[in-house]
């Protein structure tokens, strides 16, 4: 199963749909926040270090 | 939830059916043999009841093909009985581990031909759901069964593709030709449309606004400050849950529109179905009433040319008497009556002339008794054929009379068959379908209406916790540091709303370009697939599109591809696969195994060989139990 060509609707909906969203929430907003989730970025980060990264787009 | 696998399905009852489908295990598609009327579109139409219509709104929704409602007892019992539907499935959670779920519907009640529209005598309790979830661990009952498979599953949403026949094949083919339906079409691609990364942005942002808070709390001692963080805790918490609400208020605004436009289809065909066959009752109308009209006319005509001939109508009688007198004076030489009798008789009674008053002398005897005899005189002859002629008349009352008959009777006939141009009791039944559907219709504007107050309430509470959390972080020192993280959260997510609104316009050129290369897939690179707004769902062959292209059998992949895009869940459970698929049987049976995680086929028995056997080895054949 699933080892041929053929598509495989489903999955390949939920995978354009993401690659959609993405594109739509990181690329087109520039949001700050938004940018360190999609590098995963945020979870490793200190308030401190956040704070500042939000400070400098600010900048 | 996710890979949700069927594992088995127990139907007793219903509509007299009474098997279990015991499917193999994960990993395996499973094929069922079962014959015609063994119960394969009954199972299929019960999934759709049980996942799209919770306990208390069941009653009356069994719908079977074509029948709308239909009846869901077994109508070839008497007095009361109960049937039941079991379904078991599993799926895993985000963490992996593998949950078991039972979900069953009972349904006591008893035939009643009389009872509604189809029969189903079934009590306000009469419907019972339960949901068990790992064996009992949790139960759920009444509508919290549904919404549990709502909130989890989404089964309401996509019950009519993944559980997949013919019937709904067609119905999509139908919406994708009609384009006074492409919006219809349009609104389940919509409702199709998931956001698979929202919900972990979100996540995201609330996990980093509870370190912030987290961190405050940490750092404050003073008692009102620690209040105002209970109090921001508690704001943040009613905030999600009223946004949750929303967004739950949101769905089932779109369902109940969803379920209001295709009810207005419904009401339309129905309604255009009357209007046909009253159409066609009014033309044969119009055309007894034209032909009565021509009768009447004709008749009207017949009538005064009789009256205007009245004067040969009057002496016709006379005219046959001179004749025959005439031809009698002419050819025997009788005298015609009362001449003859009369005088002849007065004479021979008196024995004296009547004209001169002499007494009857033997020649005067012999005479009078000869008379009968004589033969008219040249003179009386040349009298007859020129002074007294009578011109011959080619007016017949008899015929005018049956002529005239005929045209009333035709008249009366056609009076007759106007008086029975009625609709028929089918006709009428269907006006009366027609009409139930207006208070439904109703019913769904009225909570359409209530839902969208509810909608507005919530949006106006959220509005105003969001200013209260403004405020209060605003005002609470521990977390002026932190300000410009909560700004950039507050940002964050309207943007993550816009764009989840905004994905909505890109659904359907996404789901256009995903079903196109399934299609290509099974029917080949030459074929292709396009779903717009302007022109609904089309089939393309060459790059050329129309709603006709590729026959019957393209149009049916074309419709699997269109239910496998609508579908959310992995598993699949068909009635009557192949159906006339024809030639594409293998590729289609090819393309549904890759696709699927589990199949599950209800296999006519020439469905095996080519296309059964290429999704299992072991089909399980099932008949229907008497119970």
């Amino acid at each position: 199963m699933g080892e041929n060509k053929e598509v495989i609707i489903l999955k390949k909906i939920d995978e354009v749909m993401r690659e959609e969203f993405q594109k739509m929430v990181v690329e087109s907003s520039k949001d700050p926040l938004l940018k360190l989730i999609h590098e995963n970025k945020l979870d490793s980060m200190t308030l401190v270090k956040i704070r500042s990264c939000l400070k400098g787009e600010k900048k | 939830m996710n890979n949700v696998h069927f594992s088995q399905i127990k139907v007793s009852g219903y509509r007299g059916r009474n098997f279990t489908l015991k499917m193999n295990p994960r990993g395996e598609h499973t094929v069922f043999i079962m014959d015609g009327n063994t119960g394969k579109t009954t199972t299929i139409d019960l999934l759709r009841w049980c996942f799209k219509y919770p306990q208390t709104g069941a009653k009356g929704w069994f719908e079977h093909m074509w029948a709308k409602p239909a009846y869901v007892l077994d109508h070839r019992k008497g007095g009361p009985q109960t049937c039941s539907i079991i379904v078991q499935f599993s799926a895993f959670d985000e963490s992996g581990q593998e949950h078991f779920y039972k979900f069953s519907r009972t349904t006591e009640g008893k035939f009643d031909p009389k009872c509604g529209q189809v029969g189903d005598d079934i009590s306000e309790t009469g419907i019972n759901d339960t949901l068990e979830v790992d064996y009992g661990k949790e139960v759920f009952t009444g509508d919290k069964a549904h919404y549990y498979l709502v909130e989890n599953f989404r089964f309401d949403q996509c019950a009519d593709y993944f559980c997949f026949d013919g019937e709904k094949a067609r119905d999509i083919m139908r919406l994708a030709s009609d384009s006074g339906k492409i919006e219809l079409l349009l609104d389940l691609v919509n409702r199709r449309t998931t956001h698979p990364t929202l919900d972990a942005y979100r996540e995201k942002l609330n996990e980093l606004k509870e370190r912030v808070l987290a961190e405050a709390k940490m750092k404050i001692s003073d008692k009102t400050i620690q209040q105002s963080m209970v109090k921001l805790h508690l704001k943040n918490g009613e905030l999600a849950q009223a946004k949750s609400d929303v967004n739950e208020v949101k769905r089932k605004i779109d369902i109940n529109k969803l379920a209001e436009k295709t009810l207005r289809e419904q009401y339309n065909d129905l309604d255009q179905h009357i209007k046909g066959t009253q159409a066609q009752n009014l033309i044969q109308r119009n055309k007894y009433e034209l032909e009565q009209k021509n009768s009447s006319k004709e008749l009207h005509e017949r009538r005064l040319s009789t009256y205007k001939d009245s004067a040969k109508w009057i002496c016709a009688d006379a005219v046959a008497i001179i004749n025959q007198i005439e031809a009698d004076v002419r050819e025997k030489g009788k005298l015609p009556e009362p001449y003859r009798e009369d005088l002849i008789q007065s004479c021979k009674a008196s024995g004296k002339c009547e004209i001169c008053g002499r007494t009857l002398d033997k020649p005067s005897w012999e005479r009078i008794e000869k008379l009968e005899r004589q033969v008219a005189p040249h003179a009386v002859q040349v009298f007859l054929s020129s002074d007294c002629s009578i011109q011959p008349s080619s007016f017949d009352p008899k015929a005018d009379y049956d002529i005239i008959k005929g045209l009333i009777e035709k008249y009366e006939d056609l009076n007759v068959k106007i008086g029975s141009i009625k609709l028929s009791e089918k006709d009428m039944k269907t006006i009366t379908e027609r009409d139930a559907l207006t208070p439904q219709i109703e019913e769904l504007m009225k909570s359409t209406a209530s839902l969208k107050a509810d909608e507005e309430a919530l949006n106006e509470l959220i509005r105003s916790v969001r200013e209260e959390i403004k405020d209060l972080e605003s005002k609470n020192i521990a977390l002026a540091e932190n300000k410009i993280i909560l700004d950039g959260i507050r940002e964050s997510e309207h943007i993550i709303d816009a764009a989840a609104e905004k994905i909505k316009t890109r659904a359907t050129g996404i789901i256009s370009q995903v079903i196109s290369q399934g299609v290509s897939s099974i029917l080949g690179d030459r074929f292709t697939a396009r779903l717009s707004h302007a022109d609904g769902l089309m089939l393309g062959e060459d790059s050329f599109y129309s709603r006709d292209t590729g026959g019957n059998s393209g149009r049916l992949i074309l419709s699997y591809c269109f239910a496998e895009a609508m579908t959310i869940i992995d598993p699949m459970i068909v009635d009557t696969p192949a159906g006339n698929i024809g030639s594409q049987q293998g590729k289609l049976a090819d393309h549904l195994a890759a696709n699927h995680g589990q199949l599950i086929l209800l296999c006519l028995p020439t469905e095996i060989s080519n296309f059964g056997s290429r999704m299992s080895s072991n089909p399980i054949e099932i008949k229907n139990k008497e119970s």
